[in-house]
């Protein structure tokens, strides 16, 4: 397996991670001193210190929030199951071998294995918020007459504050461990002060079936591209395309805009010519059915200008059917998954 | 274009120049060269005399002052009675038993001595009563004045005048009343300087800036009257008629109550101008328990336990007994830093400095022990109690001191002891201070008390709380937020409040700790395994 250094946190991301440490680590100092437990500060200065980082924090997480939505950085967080049980399993036993792993390849557009996912979006769903709100309430009880709370639950609510930050100091001291988890030993915390991480060369995945979306009227073609796809290897074992397809073949635009809507494909070919729709609106609709999915167009014009139309519009190549040849085709497969895998990353 | 430009920004920097404040406003008119009087007694024909005793002083006075008389017989100072008590109850020094010497009753000739009249034994009844106002007490600013038996000012023994002080020098120095003229009263309740309160002894007198900001003799110089003011004479502020929060803030003629005895009457509700958390503590606690740190604090010591078992024996403590001890140390007193005083009228009492005081939740209400009543077995008397909970929005968390007394008790009708402790006069054999017999005494003054006595006498714990409000510190010397916000701080005991930083939430604290732990054991556990197996698999 090779590497390559890539860089996966911006700056803004690593200004955010190095600025929310140090924030949460002063009000966990500071907290503890107004809880009573430390006394090393005095107490006005360690109250007023608490009350002034907590707001910093607020301030940065607003931004932070602003900046993920605007990026899409958010799809970082979303919780996913794919190899869920694959880190379960490497963390509970596979991280005792030291020639084993990890069995999650980060990327640029995947950061964070899934259960780093799922403990982030606890972090900032569940527990910085109900810190937030509670800390909130607490430096603001003077005004709870203003939206009618009663004074008598300052208590409680200083009760779930805490609790809650007790949780954040088990999180913090978990993710420090975790950090030094990796291999090698610092490669985590360099990876989150220079933003490069040695990055995993992608290869694409020979135990997975694609699935390939046919959108032909013209049945032949359509059986012409599966006979290919199950002829094996080249004669010369040039395995330009190493991987397995699932063939799903539609005739009709309608027919193929519902299989879209019903199942996800890795790969559309495309011819433009369709008994209900014809030329470059053909590839708009399919386009706008599914966004992110590599398309290649078929067909018989040789026009120039359609061509780099097409190219224009989103397609991944152009491919004359007169012209077409198994080899042609399966080179065109290869390098439209290769690109989209790219241009996805990025 | 340009010129207009600089024409304007011309005029900004004049305008700007103008609104520099030139310093503070130059506006004291030198007050203090002038007179504030109106009249300058020692002018006034009518003071030159002769005058054979202090009623012809008063007459005097009166022949100006001519309503003053009236009024002053009207005050608290006057009838030792208290009318602002709750209703169906009348308190005041006439009623009221104390945890000191006991009660006036019976002890009317010593005790009388602070009363500002003359002759106790009818104080309304002789021919013309406003002759028997004694203004001298409070006016007089020489230091030269003394009360004897009855509230005379001279000194007699069976009617002859043994010593008389100078009326006419006296009365020729009269003045608003000093701090020593509400001083010598005041600071001396309870058998001696500084013993009863814990905030009112002579270190006030001339009280440095540490002991007293507003009173301070190099700074504001503040008498007592200056916040207890007194219109019509009916000074304000009584301990029976405490305030414990003034809503009203500060003081406006014909908006509030006329009243300086509260700090918000001129320090407002929202006093602390640079920072908005310490306002916030308003709404709970007094401005005493922040700013009158301790008690004590002027080098004189204040009474914390007096134990009338020891009255009418030889030799007081050689130490303290455990018993007595472990009270103190409940009080947060050290038992090494209290010492003794003993004397054989008075029995042993225990005195301390710069103590720290007891906080709780009080409305102003303090109601005062019936004399009549039965106690129940068990428990310390309470001489008198205070009112308030957190939930009572006029209360505040307010320091106090807490005296401990072990006061004579009727072992068989369970109700307090009236002792007849002082002599009414030279024929007076049965007076506690020469017999030292405690069932003839008692049984004289419970006579006179109107309760009925059953013939023994024992001793019994008894408390007594006094809020602290005088020996106001500078706010460098003001209590710390740790000295409360923490663990065992100030105000561990008091009930009722959220305060951040005492032993809040313990369960909380020790799941989250044990989960912390837990975590880092997990951690350890995790960490050697890896270490070892790394090993293993390595070799």
């Amino acid at each position: 397996m090779t590497y390559h250094p890539e860089l996966l946190f911006s700056r803004y991301e690593r200004f955010w991670h190095w600025t929310q440490a140090l924030l949460i680590l002063a009000l966990i100092v500071t907290g503890f001193h107004v809880t009573g437990f430390v006394e090393w500060l005095d107490y006005e200065l360690a109250a007023r210190w608490h009350r002034q980082f907590a707001l910093y924090l607020v301030l940065l997480w607003t931004f932070t929030l602003f900046w993920l939505l605007i990026t899409g950085e958010w799809h970082q967080y979303v919780p996913t199951s794919e190899k869920m049980m694959d880190v379960i399993h490497y963390y509970s036993k596979g991280i005792f071998d030291p020639f084993l792993t990890h069995p999650f390849k980060k990327s640029r557009r995947r950061k964070h294995n899934p259960l780093q996912r799922i403990a982030y979006l606890i972090l900032s769903v569940i527990l910085s918020p109900v810190l937030l709100v509670s800390g909130a309430l607490f430096a603001f009880y003077k005004n709870w007459h203003w939206v009618g709370i009663p004074s008598i639950w300052l208590e409680d609510v200083a009760g779930v504050h805490v609790a809650v930050a007790y949780a954040m100091v088990c999180f913090v001291i978990l993710h420090i461990y975790m950090v030094f988890t990796g291999k090698p030993t610092t490669a985590a915390i360099i990876a989150m002060i220079t933003g490069v991480a040695e990055v995993e060369d992608m290869e694409l995945d020979a135990n997975r079936e694609y699935q390939l979306l046919v959108v032909e009227d013209d049945a032949v073609i359509a059986l012409m591209i599966q006979g290919w796809l199950d002829a094996g290897e080249f004669r010369d074992g040039d395995a330009i395309l190493p991987v397995k397809f699932s063939v799903t073949h539609c005739d009709h635009l309608s027919s193929a805009i519902k299989a879209l809507a019903q199942n996800t494909f890795d790969l559309i070919v495309l011819d433009l010519t369709l008994p209900d729709c014809d030329g470059i609106a053909t590839l708009r609709h399919i386009r706008a059915a599914a966004r992110d999915v590599p398309i290649l167009v078929i067909h018989e014009s040789m026009d120039d200008n359609l061509q780099s139309r097409v190219i224009h519009e989103g397609s991944q190549d152009f491919l004359v059917k007169t012209h077409l040849s198994r080899r042609i085709l399966l080179r065109s497969f290869r390098f439209a998954l290769e690109r989209h895998w790219f241009l996805q990353g990025r | 274009m340009v010129r207009v430009m600089i024409r304007t920004l011309l005029c900004c920097v004049v305008v700007a120049l103008l609104m520099v404040p030139s310093g503070p406003l130059q506006a004291n008119y030198a007050l203090e060269a002038m007179p504030q009087s109106t009249t300058r007694h020692g002018k006034l024909p009518i003071l030159e005399g002769p005058f054979a005793s202090g009623m012809e002083v008063t007459r005097a006075c009166v022949s100006c002052h001519t309503e003053v008389a009236a009024n002053v017989r009207k005050s608290v100072h006057w009838t030792w009675e208290s009318t602002y008590s709750p209703p169906g109850k009348v308190f005041g020094k006439k009623h009221v038993i104390n945890a000191f010497c006991g009660a006036v009753t019976s002890n009317m000739r010593e005790c009388t001595s602070c009363h500002i009249g003359y002759g106790w034994q009818d104080p309304e009844g002789g021919a013309n009563p406003d002759e028997q106002v004694d203004c001298l007490v409070c006016h007089e600013s020489t230091g030269d004045y003394k009360k004897y038996n009855f509230g005379y000012s001279e000194l007699k023994f069976r009617d002859k005048i043994i010593k008389k002080p100078d009326f006419v020098a006296l009365a020729k120095g009269v003045a608003r009343p000093g701090r020593a003229n509400c001083g010598s009263c005041h600071f001396y309740g309870g058998s001696g300087d500084g013993a009863k309160h814990g905030d009112l002894d002579s270190s006030l007198v001339k009280a440095s800036r540490s002991l007293d900001i507003h009173m301070h003799k190099d700074g504001q110089n503040f008498s007592c009257v200056v916040c207890h003011n007194a219109p019509g004479h009916q000074i304000t502020g009584s301990r029976y008629r405490v305030k414990a929060y003034d809503a009203l803030g500060i003081d406006r003629p014909g908006h509030t109550d006329g009243t300086r005895t509260s700090c918000a009457s001129c320090h407002g509700n929202a006093p602390h101008s640079k920072n908005d958390k310490l306002n916030d503590h308003v709404d709970r606690v007094a401005c005493q328990t922040c700013h009158v740190p301790a008690m004590a604090r002027g080098g004189v010591p204040t009474m914390v336990f007096w134990d009338w078992r020891m009255a009418g024996q030889k030799k007081g403590y050689s130490e303290i007994a455990p018993e007595v001890a472990d009270l103190l140390k409940k009080e947060g007193h050290l038992p090494e830093k209290i010492s003794f005083h003993h004397d054989r009228t008075h029995g042993t009492s225990l005195w301390g400095e710069n103590l720290v005081p007891r906080y709780a939740w009080f409305n102003g209400r303090v109601d005062f022990l019936d004399p009549k009543q039965t106690l129940p077995d068990g428990v310390p008397i309470a001489i008198n109690r205070i009112f308030g909970s957190a939930g009572d929005s006029s209360a505040r968390i307010w320091p106090f001191k807490k005296m401990w007394s072990m006061l004579p008790f009727d072992s068989v009708n369970h109700t307090v002891v009236i002792n007849h402790l002082v002599k009414s006069g030279p024929d007076d054999k049965e007076a506690f201070e020469d017999t030292g017999n405690w069932s003839q005494s008692a049984a004289v003054g419970m006579k006179e008390a109107g309760i009925p006595f059953g013939g023994q006498v024992a001793f019994r714990y008894a408390t007594m709380v006094f809020p602290l409000t005088h020996m106001v510190a500078p706010k460098e010397l003001s209590l710390k937020c740790r000295e409360c916000h923490r663990h065992g701080g100030r105000l561990e005991g008091v009930a009722g409040v959220y305060i951040p930083g005492r032993n809040n939430h313990p369960s909380i604290h020790g799941l989250g700790r044990a989960a912390a732990l837990l975590t880092l054991g997990g951690i350890l556990i995790h960490l050697t395994l890896r270490l070892l197996l790394r090993r293993k698999r390595l070799s």
